[in-house]
């Protein structure tokens, strides 16, 4: 058994976390106050090939690997707590990567340079109005009319609408439709790069909404309607009506990064809670450091942040075993227990410490001016949701130590 | 295109940003503090590759020393753009006088051949002796264009901008020649993935010391001490005259022993 990390990867956390302290840290607050990662910030993380990053080289990826995409999504966490900038990071490496696992060569040619360059967004669109956990009742559809798929339906919460209208060349989502009987089951269900705007312009069909949300700030969440929108045959991700496992291993590979993302930010939090518990001076000259319930306290949410993060990187070692080095002991499915740990952790745990961090700093912590908040905000998002809701990753880890058979109601 | 043979001497340093002094005695905490290529050496290295960028050049980096953080230093010049790489093995390495390293440093020159030119930081961020250029320039005969803040070339001659206490001034000198540039210079880039993993694959030629060396000096550093720093507030009413306020200052200096 082996904890530690090589050197490329050592190599590699401390230029993203040099790239960080003199691109992101600056800017974060700002970035999270309007709503908006400017394009040059996005050009400069592709330039520095943070996107793409465990693709291949063929497909203008970095040839790199998952746990070194986890590496860069929880340092840019680190110095963008709010972690809106992350969150486009780990999308942009997350579902480029799931598409090139299952798209056809012509979709990975033409889209994969395009996000690693950071020209275009590719995240998934997969959540519509009547929820986002119960995948198998997706309503959307896909009708096939000669080379071409005609998709109607209504997609929600979806991240990345307004960035795909806003990038110069555009971008698109990882979507599902159905594509045989409209009824609920996940066997009827198929996958499509939807690349509402591509090439620089919008296509017709595509009505998008941005919503207003109290967090994470720079980066949108939306929804769209799709109104007989054409995809050509060619964009379909894989066979007819496997579009829902495809998601499910997406899904597995983006969850990593979305723990990533939380535990890079909760890391933030009680680093800089430490620093202001050691100078914190009350009652006559004493560190607040110096009492034991919060010393007690900071060990137990370390603890915590610790198992979230071996979680977290167990789960991104296992995905390199299965989709990087292809080794054949290992399989997708593998991926499961290891990934919804890591999904369940880490987002409970960045909130739990943001909230003992937010009582630490007093009334302080409930002003603007202290900032604690954003973090606060921006990973409670992932409690909620996002890449699966907390209580799916219960299902998942429940189901696997108990039985299918024996969960059934 | 004009083709420059540049050498880079680079020593592993410790981070000073990282050093937590002791509140009441002022002194250092060394444990666990990460090492690191110096400041200054970092930014003599961006220099050089910016010359590479530029006209064109092969760039070689040597170092002295033998540990797992030499090792990824070199790796670290590697992904910033070196093309060849040199560690002359000396356990004590950081603890080598200056002299000896310049005098290892010319003799691994006698042995290239002679470069173009010869980048060094201006100082170390551990030891900050700033004489290492000096002496090398000495040794070697050839000019020295010293802690150069811009660096400039028109395709014969080198100019250096220098913020020296007195002034501003600019050299000029034409290869060969040494050059040291201060850790204001420039912001050196920062190594991408791909850049990372290319490094991976490059080698690092081993060099032992005694072929370099003939006698070596030790120095260390036995202690260091920071100055305590105590904030005092001294009020001063705003219908207090100048000069009254400035006596004030000045017998409170005094009481402080500063006077």
């Amino acid at each position: 058994m082996d904890f530690e990390f090589s050197e490329e990867e050592e190599m590699f956390r401390d230029s993203v976390r040099e790239f960080s302290k003199r691109y992101i840290e600056p800017n974060w607050i700002d970035i999270d106050e309007k709503n908006e990662i400017p394009y040059e910030l996005i050009k400069r993380i592709a330039d520095q090939g943070l996107f793409a990053i465990p693709v291949s080289d063929e497909y203008g990826g970095m040839g790199g690997t998952y746990t070194m995409a986890a590496i860069a999504v929880e340092e840019i966490a680190y110095y963008d707590p709010a972690v809106a900038i992350a969150v486009y990071v780990l999308l942009n490496n997350g579902w480029p990567f799931a598409l090139e696992q299952f798209a056809n060569e012509d979709i990975k040619k033409e889209v994969l340079p395009k996000v690693a360059s950071g020209e275009a967004f590719f995240g998934i669109a997969s959540t519509e109005p009547q929820g986002g956990s119960d995948v198998a009742g997706t309503k959307t559809f896909a009708k096939k009319e000669g080379d071409s798929w005609r998709i109607s339906g209504e997609k929600s919460f979806i991240s990345g609408v307004r960035e795909v209208t806003s990038l110069p060349y555009g971008g698109g989502w990882f979507l599902l439709a159905k594509t045989g009987s409209l009824e609920w089951g996940h066997k009827n269900i198929t996958a499509f790069a939807l690349l509402p705007k591509w090439k620089g312009s919008i296509k017709n069909g595509f009505k998008p909404t941005i919503y207003e949300e109290i967090g994470r700030g720079g980066l949108s969440t939306g929804g769209f309607i799709l109104e007989d929108f054409e995809v050509e045959d060619k964009y379909r991700i894989g066979d007819l009506n496997k579009g829902f496992y495809y998601v499910m291993e997406g899904f597995n590979l983006a969850r990593i990064l979305v723990a990533a993302a939380c535990i890079g930010s909760a890391r933030w939090a009680l680093d800089t809670a430490i620093e202001w518990l050691r100078n914190r001076k009350l009652f006559q000259g004493r560190r607040l450091s110096s009492f034991q319930g919060i010393q007690f306290k900071i060990a137990e949410l370390y603890s915590d942040l610790e198992a979230a993060r071996l979680f977290t990187y167990k789960a991104a070692w296992l995905a390199d075993k299965i989709y990087i080095e292809k080794d054949d002991r290992y399989n997708p499915k593998d991926l499961n227990i290891p990934v919804a740990l890591a999904k369940m952790k880490a987002p409970e745990t960045a909130t739990r410490i943001y909230e003992e961090v937010l009582k630490w700093h007093g009334a302080y912590a409930y002003t603007k001016e202290s900032n604690i908040y954003r973090g606060w905000i921006g990973t409670f998002s992932y409690t909620i949701g996002a890449e699966g809701a907390q209580n799916i990753m219960r299902i998942i880890i429940a189901r696997d130590l108990i039985g299918k058979e024996y969960i059934r109601t | 295109m004009i083709y420059m043979k540049i050498l880079v001497p680079i020593k592993l340093s410790l981070d000073t940003s990282q050093i937590k002094f002791d509140e009441s005695t002022g002194e250092p905490i060394y444990e666990a503090i990460p090492k690191k290529m110096g400041d200054a050496d970092k930014c003599a290295l961006e220099e050089a590759l910016k010359i590479k960028d530029d006209i064109g050049a092969s760039i070689t980096v040597v170092t002295i020393g033998y540990s797992r953080e030499h090792i990824r230093m070199i790796r670290d010049a590697y992904a910033m753009g070196v093309d060849e790489a040199y560690i002359v093995k000396a356990a004590d390495g950081d603890k080598l006088s200056v002299r000896n390293i310049a005098e290892a440093i010319k003799n691994f020159i006698d042995e290239k051949g002679l470069y173009d030119v010869i980048l060094l930081g201006q100082w170390s961020n551990d030891t900050h002796s700033s004489t290492l250029h000096s002496i090398l320039s000495a040794m070697l005969n050839i000019p020295l264009i010293p802690n150069v803040d811009k660096l400039e070339y028109d395709g014969e001659s080198f100019r250096g901008l220098s913020n020296m206490e007195d002034g501003i001034y600019t050299f000029e000198s034409k290869p060969p020649l040494i050059i040291s540039i201060t850790s204001e210079a420039n912001l050196p880039r920062i190594p991408t993935l791909k850049d990372i993993l290319r490094a991976k694959r490059m080698k690092i030629n081993e060099l032992e010391l005694d072929k370099y060396l003939s006698k070596p000096i030790y120095v260390s550093i036995k202690s260091v001490k920071r100055y305590l720093v105590e904030r005092k507030k001294v009020l001063f009413k705003d219908e207090e005259k100048i000069d009254e306020a400035l006596e004030k200052v000045i017998n409170i200096f005094r009481g402080e022993g500063l006077l």
